[in-house]
């Protein structure tokens, strides 16, 4: 499984219509497409856009199949041009991780977290980041799904390198039990926080999260 | 999540004869800061408890914040100052680390 995402935003200048036909060309069936979501960013994100686009593809081939068809260059390449006011963080990543609490999630909300380690920071650091960070699932029952991976794919304004993806009930579930949790604010926090020597993460980071009908993050069975 | 205080603690190894300039320092240009952030300065410490100027020294500062709300007040923003601030004492140091702490679950505060 692979996964492709794009957190997209528009400079003032680009047109409605324009942002609206991206959005419409994302969410129609692309080529070799599993499933895919189109999902508002709400306020409040850090260095979200206006929209996020997310998509699985049964391998990385089959993205690039996807990106390199009629559909993919007629009706999306062109609006995705950065030269025409669009910015574009994307990432393409098979979840190393992940894990299903509810996988009828109704009215959720989806969070995407893209972050970037420093290149000089090393493989053992990453794997001893990314521990951390495991440790969330099992302590925050909040956390309904989740997935969690290097990145294979990256481009925008970062190098990204790991994607962090959960999804919620509600928005509730991502401001309180998830943000307070003393695991996140006590250990997983030292990899972001520019006081403590630990700290690997650029602290420009995307997060952004949306309301979803149903759940995006757990495979089709 | 009913957290209650949280301790944050500096763990600060200086260079032999540096420990003076270095809580100076902190006192003056990192103490500030962290109060507007909301953190309370508890208390400090130094061990070898004399001063050696001779030999290196670890000095500890304790903060505190109410609770997890609190701790993400200070935590958030001001990155560019705070690692102005570190990387300006940056040849002071040996080795440190940053520790949070809570109190022990029924243990009075």
């Amino acid at each position: 499984m692979f996964v492709a995402i794009k957190s997209i935003g528009f400079a003032a200048g680009v047109a409605t219509a324009d942002r609206r036909r991206l959005k419409a060309a994302l969410a129609a069936t692309l080529p070799g497409v599993v499933t895919s979501a189109v999902v508002d960013t709400m306020p409040y994100a850090l260095n979200g856009g206006e929209f996020m686009w997310r998509a699985i593809f049964p391998d990385e081939g089959a993205f690039h199949d996807c990106t390199e068809s009629g559909e993919w260059r007629r009706d999306i390449a062109p609006l995705l041009n950065p030269a025409h006011g669009v910015r574009v963080d994307g990432v393409g990543y098979e979840p190393r991780w992940s894990g299903v609490r509810d996988r009828g999630l109704n009215d959720g909300i989806w969070r995407l977290l893209l972050i970037s380690c420093d290149g000089g920071s090393t493989l053992d650091q990453w794997d001893a980041m990314e521990r951390d960070h495991l440790l969330m699932p099992g302590h925050v029952p909040a956390i309904r799904n989740w997935a969690f991976g290097r990145v294979q794919q990256a481009s925008g304004c970062r190098r990204w390198t790991h994607v962090w993806e959960q999804e919620f009930d509600d928005v509730n579930g991502l401001m309180g039990p998830y943000l307070h949790h003393p695991i996140h604010w006590g250990l997983v926090d030292r990899w972001y926080d520019v006081e403590c020597p630990e700290r690997i993460v650029d602290p420009w980071v995307v997060h952004a999260f949306g309301k979803i009908p149903n759940s995006i993050l757990t495979p089709p069975t | 999540m009913g957290t209650s205080r949280i301790l944050i603690m500096d763990e600060v190894e200086v260079h032999a004869g540096s420990a003076g300039a270095f809580h100076d320092a902190y006192l003056q240009r990192y103490a500030p800061g962290a109060k507007k952030r909301g953190m309370t300065l508890e208390s400090s410490w130094r061990t070898p408890v004399a001063d050696i100027p001779e030999r290196p020294a670890t000095l500890y500062f304790i903060w505190s914040v109410p609770d997890s709300q609190a701790w993400w007040a200070m935590r958030v923003g001001t990155d560019d100052e705070k690692k102005t601030w570190w990387h300006s004492v940056e040849d002071l140091i040996l080795r440190r680390r940053r520790l949070f702490l809570t109190d022990l679950a029924g243990e009075a505060v």
